[in-house]
Order: C-alpha cells, then structure tokens, then sequence
C-alpha cells in the first residue's frame, strides 16, 4: 500500500504542481511584457557566429 | 615549505576551472564529472559528504556562470522562474524517495537510462527540424513552457535521486522537447541550476553535512567561478550539436557510475 502510494505521489505530485506553478506565473508575468530575456526584448538573441563544431 | 592547505589548494582549484569550464559550457554545474574526481581524491570522506561538496560547488559555478550568461543576454527569464518553481518541491520529494528506492534497483534501471539517453543525444544531438543555428528566435509558446513546467517539476525529482543538480538532464530537455535554441538552453538552465543547487546545499548544511570538506569545497570553489565565464565564453563559439554531444558525455558517465557501483 504504502508503495503504491509512493509511485500514485512521484506521479501526480509533479503533474499537478508543474501545472499550478505554469498558471500563476503565466497570470503574473504575460509574454512579452517584460520580454523573455531581457528587459524590452520579445525575442532570443541571434546564434552567435560559430567557431568551433563537429 | 608549502603548507597541506595550501597543497590541498593547489590540487583541487585548477579541477574547479576545469570542471566550472566544461560545467558553464554546456549548461551543466560540473557535478556529472565532479563527484566521481572527488571519490577519487577524496576516498575517506563518505558519499554524502562528496555529495555536499559537489552540490555546493555546482552552486558556485552555476551563480558565475548565470551572471556570465546574464551579461550576454542568453537567459529566458519567465521560463527560468517557471522552471525553478516547478523543480523546487520536486528536488524535495526526491530527496525523500532516495531512501524508499531499493539502491541497486534504481541503479540498474537508470544506469541503463542514462546511458541509452547519452548514446542517443550523441548520435541526434539535435532532432530534426529544429535546434542550433537553425532555431526560431521567437520564444516558446505557453503549450511548451507548460511542458517544461511538469517536465522541470520531474527532472527535479530525478536528479535528486541522482544526487546531481540535473543540468545535463535539463539541457537537452529544453532543447529537444522545448525546441528552445541550444544557446538560450543553456543559459536558462544555469539560471534554474543556481536555485536548485542553493536549495540543495542549505539542505546539506541544515544537516549537518559539511562538519567535514567545507575547506576542499572552497578550494573547489574558488577554481569554478574562474572557470565558469571562460565556460560562457567558449559557449558561444560552439556549435549546439557540440554542446549537447558533449553534454551526452556527462550523461553516459553518470550511467556507467552507477552501473559501476552495482558491481
């Protein structure tokens, strides 16, 4: 019982609070409003040039 | 004469800026190759200890390398303070499972996990579609954050059991599932990391774990926050393929640690 309850809590627990924390944030802080990276921007920064790959 | 300290010092700073370097890089803390060094150099100190100091190592290196990608402009901020909300109670309850998983059970499986997960991301390091220089500039969509939402909340859990800040988890999770640019992945999830590994390492202190190695934790310490603006640095420069082959690395190491300690 008790490990069923375990594997039901490991489940759900991070289900549910991922979801909640998504909501309250999304609420608080709109897309764009203060831009994803840095303050005014709503946009990533470009890729930078690339020296080294493989 | 040299003293022992300052020996201790001179052996363990340059392992911090390497391990700070290659941490910051790929937008890990460095405790995937960190704590089998330890183990190494270290023999007489308990895993838990070895645990504690590398979590507050990786906090070091995290806290540098953030303020590095910080001044760069590499860090989705909203999605960071999501994703380090989401993964806080997360590391808390993984904390708890450690000591409901029989060892060698947990061992095995993610042994095998990691290291399939780590073989794979080296031979796809990116997916199809999307990822590197190729990736959208526009950011994730609120679907997709909501994914890294429960996704960070389940990495948190998971790399608590692992003992790790789970940055080499992270990473490609925001990179292939989030199709978030690989330059931005990384810097994203050395903000998260900061968090999670603070929280990590007040843990340990609260329990009293760092009566011993608060000095060779120092030592460490002062090494990674050098290393960690070269690791940004040398980011940039890089490849996302790069960055996540070598990420997979980590991964494939952390999977044959914990194969090796079955044997």
């Amino acid at each position: 019982m008790r490990i069923i309850l375990l594997i039901v809590a490991t489940v759900s627990l991070p289900l549910v609070w991922g979801w909640v924390v998504h909501w309250l944030v999304t609420r608080l802080w709109p897309a764009g409003r203060v831009g994803p990276v840095n303050r005014g921007d709503d946009a990533y920064p470009p890729i930078p040039p690339i020296t080294y790959s493989i | 004469m040299i003293s022992p300290e300052l020996q201790e010092f001179f052996r363990l700073a340059p392992i911090g800026v390497l391990v700070g370097a290659y941490g910051t890089m790929v937008g890990a803390g460095g405790g995937a190759v960190l704590v089998p060094i330890l183990l190494i150099l270290l023999p007489h100190e308990t895993s838990a200890t070895v645990t504690a100091i590398s979590l507050a190592v990786v906090f070091f290196n995290a806290y540098s390398g953030t303020i590095a990608y910080v001044r760069m402009g590499r860090v989705d901020y909203r999605a960071g303070v999501i994703f380090v909300l989401a993964g806080l109670p997360g590391a808390v309850l993984g904390a708890r499972l450690v000591h409901e998983i029989p060892r060698s059970l947990f061992d095995l499986i993610f042994g095998v996990l990691l290291l399939a997960l780590g073989g794979f991301l080296v031979a796809n390091p990116l997916g199809s579609g999307g990822g590197g220089e190729h990736a959208s500039s526009a950011p994730a969509s609120d679907r997709r954050i909501l994914l890294g939402s429960v996704g960070s909340a389940y990495i948190a859990v998971l790399s608590s059991l692992l003992g790790i800040g789970g940055g080499i988890i992270h990473v490609p999770f925001l990179i292939r599932a989030l199709r978030i640019p690989p330059h931005i992945a990384t810097g994203t999830s050395h903000f998260v990391l900061t968090f999670m590994a603070l929280t990590a390492t007040v843990t340990h202190v609260v329990m009293g774990e760092f009566k011993r190695g608060l000095a060779q934790t120092m030592y460490l310490g002062v090494g990674v926050m050098m290393g960690a603006p070269l690791g940004a640095a040398l980011s940039s420069r890089l490849r996302g393929s790069l960055i996540v082959r070598l990420l997979a690395l980590a991964l494939c190491l952390v999977g044959l640690r914990l194969l090796a300690r079955m044997a």
